[in-house]
C-alpha cells in the first residue's frame, strides 16, 4: 500500500543517494542516474568505457552509500565459475567430515564484474542465473541471493585482443548498457582536485538502506504508464526487427536481430524508474525517450552489411525513434 | 471539472462531433466537386442540366453529409489514444492517459489524486484541447468555392471567351461588304450558312442582354454569340430538310405587330389622330434609327400622309421576309432582275434621313443584291459603290469558327485599313448605313437578332468622333 509517507520516504532516499553519488563521481550525471534506474528496476548494468573514467569508482561509491554488501570480481581469462559463485569444500569438524558450501563473491548485493569480457564464456555464463533469477545453483542446491541484488559489469571497448565478447543471451540480461563518456574540461579539473589534494577518496556515508531500495522498487512498479505509451514502446521494439512492418529502412538494411520482448519490459520498467527519480508519479513520453537508447543499444545485432559499413546501433536506434512517433 | 469520468465523456463527445464535421465536410466537398463536374461536362456538351439537377445534388449532398456526421460522431476513437492526444496538446505529459490507466487497471489512490490535481492546475481550459481540425475550414472553403464555380459556370458562355479570337474581330462594316464580294458562289455561301446553322444549334437560348453587353465596345464575336441561337433557330426553320416550321413566338409577335400596324393604318385612313402609344409602336417597328426619327418628325408635324406611308412600308417589309427559305432566296437573288434593279437604285442614292420610304423599301431587294456578289458580276453595282468610293471590296476567305466554317458575310469583309477614313470601322459604317439596314431586313433575321445588330451599329455610330 503506497501512502503519502512511503512515497515521500522513497523519493527522499533516492534523492539523497543521487546527491551522494554526485559528490564523488564528478559529472557523469546520466551514468549515475541510469545506474540508479537499474537499481530501482531490479536490473543489471553494463558499463562500457575506456579505463580511467570512474566506472569502478561509481560502483564502489554506490555500495558505500547504500550500506549493502559489495564485492568486486576482476574477470580474467583463467577465472572459473566456482571462483565467482562459490563451491563446496570439505570441512572437518571434530572428526566429522562433510562438504560445506563456501559462497563466492557473487553473494553480495552489489557485484562489480570488472572487465567482464576478459573471462571465458563459461565463467561469464555463470552469472546468468544470478542476474536473471537472483539465485545460484551449486551441486544441486539452489541458493537465493539477498535483495537488492545488482550486477554492475564493466567492459573496455578497446584492447579487444584476448577478450570474449559477451554472448547475446547474457547481453540481453542487462537492463541497461551505459556508455561512460569522457568528462568535460571543468569536470576533469574538479576530478583532479578531488583526487590529488585529499589523503584518500572520501566515500559517502550510507544515506539509504536496502529496505529503502526495496520500498522504492514497489513504488516504481506501481507507477502508471499510459496505454498509448505502452503501445509506443511495443512499436519501438518491433521496429528494431528487420522483418517487421514498422521497421525503417535502416533497420531492414543493417540489422540481423532486433530487440526481444525482454527489451520492452526493460524499457517500461526503466521509464518508470526514470519518472520516479524525476519526482513524478506517472510515466511521461520523455521518460521513455530517456531510457530508449540505453535499454535497446545492446540488444540489436547488426548483420554483415551493417558491420561492414560501420553502422552503429545508436545511429540505427535514433532513426527508429524518429520514424516511430508517439502519436 | 468535477471528475475524471466527466472529462473523458466530454472529450469523447467533442472528438466525435469534430470527426463528424470532418466526415460531413468531406462528403459536402465531394458533392460540390461532383456538381461542378456535371455542370462542366454539360456545358461542354452544350446540354444544360435540368433545373432540378442542382437542387437535387445539393439536397443529396446535405443528406449524405448529415449521415456522415452521425457516423463520424458515433465512431469513437480508443480512449487511450484520444487522451494521449489531449495530453500532448495541453502539455499534460500523459497525465490524463495515466489517469485512465489508473482508473481502468487500478492503482494507488494517491497517484490518482495527485495526477488529477496536476491536470486541473496545469490545464484548466482543457475543453479547448480538441481544436477544430485544420481540414474543416479547408473543406468548407473548398465546398463553397467549388459550388460557386458550379453555379456560375452556366452563366459564363464559352462562346464569349472565344470572341477574342483574331479571326472573329473584323470591323462590323467589313463583315458585310465581302458578303457581296464573296457570295458569287451562292451554293458555297449556302453551305457555309448551313454549317453555321448546324454548328450553332447547340446553343439553346441567347444569353440575356445586359447593359454591359450593349456597349459599343462589344466585338463582333460577342454579337455573333448572341445572334447564334436566333440564327440557328431561323436557319433550322428554313432548312430544306425541315418541315418549314418557324419559331411560333416570333411569328406571333410579327402577326401582332402587323395587326397593330393595320389597325393604326385604318384609323389614320379614317382621319383619326395617332396617340403616343401608336407613335411608340411605330418607332418600335421601325427597322432603322433613320426611320424612327422620320416617324418622330412626322408625328411632331402631324404629317398624316407620311405616317400612313411609313405604316404601309412597314407592313410590306414585315410581310416580305417570312416567305422563302434561305436557299430559295439565294436562287431568287441570282435570277431576280427586279430585285437587282431596285437594289441598284437604292445603292445609287443613299437614303437620307428625310426619306425613310426609300430606305425601307430598299430592304429586301438591297439585301438580295448584297448576296448577289457584285464583284463577281460585272453588270452589277457593288453594294458599297455609292457610299464607299475609296473602299475596295476584297474577296475575304472563309473563316473557320468554332463549329465549322462561318459564312463570309458575317466573319470577313473589307479590312479596316482599306477604308479611307483613319477612324476605321466607324467611318465605314457612316458611309453605308442604308446598306446595313437593308441587309438586316433582307437577311430574314429574327427580330431580336436584328435589334441587337442595329443597336450595336447605332452605338458605334454615336461613339464615332
Amino acid at each position: 500500500m503506497t501512502t503519502e509517507v512511503s512515497l515521500t520516504r522513497a523519493f527522499d532516499a533516492f534523492s539523497r543517494l543521487e546527491r551522494a553519488l554526485g559528490e564523488v563521481i564528478v559529472g557523469q550525471k546520466d551514468v549515475t542516474r541510469r545506474t540508479l534506474i537499474a537499481l530501482l528496476a531490479r536490473g543489471n548494468v553494463l558499463l562500457e568505457g575506456v579505463p580511467g573514467l570512474g566506472k569502478t569508482m561509481l560502483v564502489r561509491t554506490l555500495s558505500h552509500a547504500l550500506d549493502v554488501p559489495f564485492s568486486r570480481i576482476q574477470f580474467t581469462p583463467d577465472l572459473m565459475p566456482t571462483d565467482i559463485i562459490g563451491t563446496n569444500i570439505l570441512r572437518e569438524t571434530g572428526g566429522d567430515r562433510r562438504f560445506e558450501f563456501s559462497p563466492g563473491p557473487l553473494f553480495a548485493s552489489i557485484v562489480l564484474a570488472d572487465e567482464i569480457n576478459r573471462a571465458t564464456p563459461k565463467t561469464q555464463s555463470a552469472l546468468l542465473e544470478a542476474m536473471e533469477e537472483r539465485t545460484i545453483t551449486v551441486a544441486g542446491t539452489t541458493y537465493a541471493l539477498a535483495e537488492p541484488f545488482i550486477v554492475l559489469a564493466t567492459q573496455n571497448p578497446i584492447e579487444m585482443e584476448g577478450t570474449y565478447p559477451l554472448p547475446e543471451a547474457q547481453l540481453d540480461r542487462f537492463l541497461l548498457k551505459i556508455a561512460v563518456e569522457y568528462p568535460s574540461l571543468d569536470e576533469l579539473v574538479r576530478i583532479t582536485t578531488l583526487n590529488t589534494e585529499a589523503a584518500d577518496i572520501a566515500f559517502p556515508a550510507p544515506v539509504a538502506t536496502a529496505q529503502d531500495v526495496l520500498d522504492a522498487r514497489s513504488v516504481v512498479r506501481a507507477l502508471p504508464i499510459a496505454a498509448g505509451l505502452r503501445e509506443h514502446v511495443a512499436r519501438l521494439v518491433l521496429a528494431t526487427h528487420p522483418a517487421s512492418a514498422h521497421a525503417p529502412a535502416m533497420v531492414r538494411d543493417f540489422v540481423q536481430y532486433g530487440a526481444s520482448p525482454r527489451a520492452a519490459i526493460a524499457m517500461i520498467l526503466a521509464a518508470k524508474a526514470h519518472a520516479f527519480l524525476s519526482g513524478e508519479v506517472h510515466v511521461r513520453p520523455s521518460d521513455v525517450e530517456a531510457v530508449f537508447l540505453p535499454a535497446l543499444n545492446h540488444r540489436i545485432i547488426l548483420n554483415f552489411k551493417g558491420e561492414a559499413e560501420g553502422a552503429s546501433t545508436t545511429m540505427i536506434l535514433r532513426d527508429v525513434w524518429q520514424k516511430v512517433p508517439v502519436l | 471539472m468535477n471528475s475524471f469520468r466527466e472529462v473523458v465523456y466530454i472529450l469523447e463527445r467533442r472528438d466525435g462531433r469534430l470527426r463528424g464535421l470532418v466526415y460531413g465536410g468531406w462528403v459536402l466537398a465531394t458533392d460540390a466537386c461532383l456538381a461542378f463536374l456535371l455542370v462542366l461536362i454539360s456545358t461542354c456538351l452544350g446540354r444544360p442540366l435540368p433545373t432540378w439537377a442542382m437542387p437535387l445534388l445539393a439536397g443529396a449532398g446535405l443528406v449524405a453529409a448529415a449521415a456522415a456526421f452521425v457516423v463520424g460522431a458515433r465512431a469513437r476513437r480508443p480512449r487511450a489514444r484520444l487522451l494521449l492526444e489531449v495530453d500532448a496538446r495541453l502539455g499534460l505529459d500523459a497525465r490524463l492517459s495515466s489517469l485512465l490507466e489508473l482508473e481502468e487497471r487500478g492503482g494507488p489512490r494517491l497517484f490518482f489524486e495527485r495526477l488529477f490535481r496536476d491536470v486541473v492546475r496545469i490545464a484548466p481550459d482543457w475543453r479547448r484541447a480538441l481544436r477544430i481540425p485544420r481540414r474543416l475550414p479547408f473543406l468548407a472553403a473548398a465546398t463553397v468555392l467549388v459550388m460557386a464555380l458550379a453555379l456560375t459556370l452556366p452563366l459564363l458562355s464559352p462562346h464569349r471567351t472565344r470572341s477574342g479570337d483574331a479571326g472573329l474581330q473584323p470591323s462590323p462594316s467589313s463583315a458585310f461588304a465581302p458578303a457581296a464580294a464573296d457570295s458569287d458562289d451562292a451554293s458555297e455561301a449556302g453551305a457555309a450558312d448551313d454549317a453555321v446553322a448546324s454548328g450553332l444549334t447547340t446553343v439553346d437560348s441567347p444569353p440575356p442582354a445586359t447593359p454591359e453587353t450593349h456597349t459599343s465596345q462589344r466585338t463582333l464575336g460577342e454579337i455573333l454569340s448572341e445572334l447564334r441561337p436566333a440564327l440557328a433557330s431561323s436557319s433550322a426553320a428554313q432548312a430544306p430538310g425541315s418541315d418549314g416550321a418557324t419559331d411560333p413566338e416570333s411569328e406571333d409577335a410579327d402577326a401582332a405587330l402587323r395587326q397593330e400596324l393595320e389597325k393604326l393604318q385604318d384609323r389614320l385612313e379614317a382621319g383619326g389622330q395617332p396617340s403616343a402609344e401608336d407613335i411608340q409602336t411605330l418607332r418600335d417597328a421601325a427597322a432603322s434609327p433613320d426611320l424612327a426619327s422620320t416617324i418622330e418628325a412626322a408625328a411632331a408635324s402631324s404629317d398624316m400622309d407620311a405616317l400612313r406611308q411609313t405604316i404601309s412600308q412597314l407592313l410590306s417589309s414585315s410581310a416580305a421576309p417570312s416567305a422563302p427559305t434561305t436557299d430559295s432566296t439565294r436562287s431568287d437573288v441570282q435570277s431576280g432582275d427586279d430585285a437587282e434593279s431596285t437594289a441598284d437604285a437604292t445603292m445609287d442614292s443613299p437614303s437620307p434621313p428625310g426619306a425613310p420610304a426609300d430606305d425601307a423599301s430598299s430592304g429586301a431587294s438591297a439585301a438580295t443584291k448584297g448576296d448577289a456578289a457584285p464583284s463577281a458580276a460585272p453588270n452589277e453595282t457593288p453594294i458599297f459603290e455609292s457610299g464607299v468610293g475609296d473602299v475596295a471590296p476584297v474577296a475575304a476567305p472563309l473563316v473557320v469558327g468554332e463549329s465549322g466554317e462561318l459564312s463570309s458575310y458575317i466573319t470577313s469583309g473589307v479590312p479596316i485599313e482599306q477604308a479611307s477614313d483613319a477612324s476605321g470601322q466607324g467611318a465605314t459604317w457612316i458611309l453605308s448605313p442604308g446598306q446595313v439596314q437593308s441587309l438586316l431586313s433582307a437577311r430574314d433575321l429574327p427580330a431580336g437578332a436584328a435589334e441587337i445588330i442595329r443597336d450595336y451599329f447605332q452605338r458605334i455610330t454615336e461613339e464615332t468622333p
